[in-house]
């Protein structure tokens, strides 16, 4: 579903990400662990043509993401609260997203009802914008709305970050009911070895750029995970 | 799938839904009267401005004058754009993760490159100035076209200009040059520019229509290019660029330093403070400059514009004055000071007296200059003006940044930008617009109806009663500070 080719990009003539080769193939869920800076949200940012790499392509659905942007239509992200509109409310915001991906207010409906477990009541009927949520919420708004467009390809960078611990677990639960239908592609980043072991079949480990480990889908990754990132 | 009005209607709502007040009714009906002030103002001067202009006594028509100096309008325009115009990408970086294409995008930022203030302004100033000569026909719509075609002209080319370099600074002086060498030229007589301009000003309205095409060309030509440079910078690296910049020239010391220190490391390394503080030099150094030319030459229709450029100035000096207060509404410096033993009081009229320190300092310098020029009149209504600013407006000025929740961007533009957005809050400019009035409208409300001197003894007692009561004055704002404090930290988080 999305492949990455000979992915390169630098900053001030610093390589940040070298990715030779990567397949994810359609349904899987990909993790993503490494430390600050090892180029995470970059990867995440060629895969969603935020910017622009040096060498290499993503090919998302066998077509180059950088020349057709037919992705977009079932592709949904969610990476920071800069993602998000601030002056809008909640209901403006999914509203808004759901016009974009010509869903109709009913069925915007039906999607949020799904989630109102996630939002603890803390979302809708708020009566404020977006900026005025907390961390937290505002997360929460921009996972949902990403997942609200039932899209083929999911794209979260740190999804469990800002949560509290209730809502980690229920997203985590969301998450691994969405990857248990393998109807969604998904991209996950996180610092959370224990959410993204339960939630990912394969993880990738990425440092300085290069993914240096490609774990599949055995018990000992959480072990071995927690193993590279000891102290 | 979405449409204009959807960009459209974000974009309203991302303007009237800027923290810091204006999403009440009082803020949107506030905002209203001074979009519609502003635009009454210019509207007049450009009424006005035939009967100004034909006080010249030169034999010309008003009409034939502005075409003539229509060319230094325009480089003056460009110098405007220089500082206030960004390029429109900051707003859309939410769009770009959606089912959006790319090139609905950069058309919708594309034509925000032409929707800004300058431009608002000159087509405000020149309709009104173009209906005064032609009445409402086809002539004076034509006439407005083709002006409105050279600001839009400027629109895109200070974009390609600031846009086109590796750093900002090789575009600002490539910018300054391509200014200085037309006004220069033009000035000298070596080229005449304000010729060609004004022979497509009446191209339009006379003969020869088919050379407005070579203006048309021009813009589609900065229209191509001005594509291209915006369709780079929806890619984030081009922001980030820019942004990491601005965020690294104003990052905030880790440390903290002694106030002082860091007041001031806060202001020069801050782009935005920066600007706006060179913005007023420059402005300020001009308008010196001008005012010894116009007494030399003692052209009597410009004295009389004298006491507007005074007014002028003396709006940009509480400008600089609120520079000293904005660091109040920093969230980060404000949210250090406190969590510190800090004195407030202290650091209240420690920017009271800066702010007034920097009032008396334009005012000795005009002083001098209006006795050289024996303008005795304008020393006594100066002296009025700068004590009623001192004793009152600077301190209802003061006072209102207390109110303040916004936090503020790191790329914030100084003025206004195309977000809406803006280094000062928009009821800051209420403030200067009622600073700009108050005391001209007083003095000729009580000249109207009792006499001048009247009037000035009014200002006069006025401005010094609220000197006199300065420890009342802040004994008050203290205490509005102190009972807002709380609000303005939970401000500082929801918006931040």
């Amino acid at each position: 579903m999305v492949q990455i080719e000979h992915l390169c990009k630098s900053y001030n003539n610093k390589e940040v990400l070298h990715i030779d080769a990567l397949d994810i193939p359609a349904g899987q869920c990909f993790g993503l662990v490494g430390n600050n800076g090892a180029g995470k949200t970059t990867m995440f940012r060629c895969v969603l043509d935020l910017i622009r790499p040096e060498s290499g392509i993503v090919l998302s659905s066998g077509s180059d993401i950088a020349k057709s942007e037919e992705w977009k239509a079932y592709t949904g992200s969610y990476l920071d609260e800069n993602f998000l509109i601030p002056f809008l409310t909640a209901e403006e915001y999914f509203a808004f997203v759901a016009k974009v991906y010509s869903m109709s207010v009913a069925e915007m409906r039906v999607q949020l009802d799904c989630y109102k477990d996630f939002f603890n009541g803390e979302i809708l009927s708020q009566k404020k914008y977006i900026r005025d949520f907390s961390l937290g919420n505002k997360r929460k708004i921009g996972i949902v709305a990403a997942l609200i467009v039932q899209p083929k390809v999911l794209v979260l960078d740190e999804p469990f970050a800002n949560l509290d611990p209730s809502s980690q677990l229920k997203l985590r639960k969301l998450l691994q009911d969405l990857q248990a239908t393998k109807t969604t592609t998904m991209l996950i980043s996180s610092h959370d070895l224990v959410h993204i072991t339960s939630v990912c079949e394969r993880i990738g480990l990425i440092e300085k750029g290069l993914i240096i480990k490609d774990l599949g889908q055995d018990e000992q990754k959480l072990k071995e995970l927690e193993k590279y990132f000891a102290p | 799938m979405i449409t204009w009005n959807d960009f459209i209607r974000n974009e309203f709502k991302s303007l009237l839904r800027r923290p810091s007040g204006i999403d009440t009714l009082v803020g949107k009906i506030l905002l209203l009267v001074l979009v519609l002030m502003i635009a009454a103002y210019f509207a007049v001067i450009g009424y006005m401005l035939p009967i100004i202009l034909k006080q010249v006594k030169t034999g010309q028509a008003p009409l034939e004058i502005i075409n003539g100096i229509m060319v230094y309008y325009l480089l003056a325009d460009l110098f405007m754009r220089l500082l206030l115009q960004q390029i429109p990408a900051g707003i859309i970086t939410q769009y770009l993760v959606l089912n959006i294409s790319r090139k609905k995008i950069v058309s919708f930022l594309l034509t925000k490159t032409f929707t800004n203030i300058p431009t608002t302004v000159g087509v405000t100033l020149w309709c009104s100035f173009s209906i005064s000569q032609f009445g409402i026909s086809i002539d004076c719509a034509l006439w407005l076209a083709s002006v409105l075609l050279f600001l839009l002209i400027n629109s895109l080319l200070i974009t390609i200009l600031k846009n086109s370099f590796e750093t900002g600074l090789w575009g600002t002086l490539t910018t300054l040059g391509i200014i200085l060498t037309i006004g220069g030229t033009n000035y000298f007589g070596v080229i005449h520019f304000s010729e060609v301009i004004k022979i497509f000003l009446h191209s339009a309205v006379y003969e020869h229509q088919v050379l407005i095409l070579i203006p048309l060309a021009l813009l589609f030509v900065l229209i191509v290019q001005t594509w291209k440079i915006i369709l780079s910078a929806t890619y984030k690296e081009i922001n980030a660029k820019y942004s990491l910049r601005r965020v690294t020239s104003s990052v905030y010391a880790d440390e903290f330093f002694s106030y002082w220190s860091f007041e001031w490391k806060q202001f020069w390394r801050n782009r935005r403070t920066k600007t706006a503080f060179l913005f007023q030099t420059i402005i300020f150094t001009f308008l010196t400059m001008n005012n010894i030319m116009i007494f030399r030459k003692e052209s009597g229709w410009m004295s009389t514009l004298l006491p507007f450029v005074f007014l002028f100035v003396a709006v940009s000096v509480p400008l600089i004055f609120l520079q000293q207060t904005v660091f109040l509404r920093e969230s980060v410096f404000f949210d250090k000071l406190a969590t510190i033993q800090f004195s407030w009081k202290k650091y209240f009229i420690r920017n009271y007296l800066i702010g007034a320190a920097v009032t008396i300092i334009y005012y000795l310098i005009f002083l001098v200059l209006l006795l050289m020029m024996s303008q005795y009149l304008l020393v006594v209504w100066a002296s009025i003006f700068v004590i009623f600013h001192i004793g009152i407006t600077s301190y209802l000025t003061l006072y209102s940044s207390t109110f303040s929740k916004a936090r503020f961007r790191n790329d914030t533009s100084p003025w206004f930008n195309y977000e809406g957005a803006a280094f000062l809050p928009w009821y800051i400019f209420i403030i200067f617009s009622v600073e700009y009035f108050i005391v001209p409208i007083i003095l000729s409300i009580v000249t109207r109806f009792v006499s001048e001197i009247a009037a000035m003894m009014f200002c006069l007692i006025v401005g010094i009663t609220g000197i006199a009561f300065y420890k009342q004055w802040f004994a008050m704002l203290y205490r509005g500070f102190l009972k807002r404090r709380y609000i303005m930290m939970e401000g500082f988080r929801a918006v931040s």
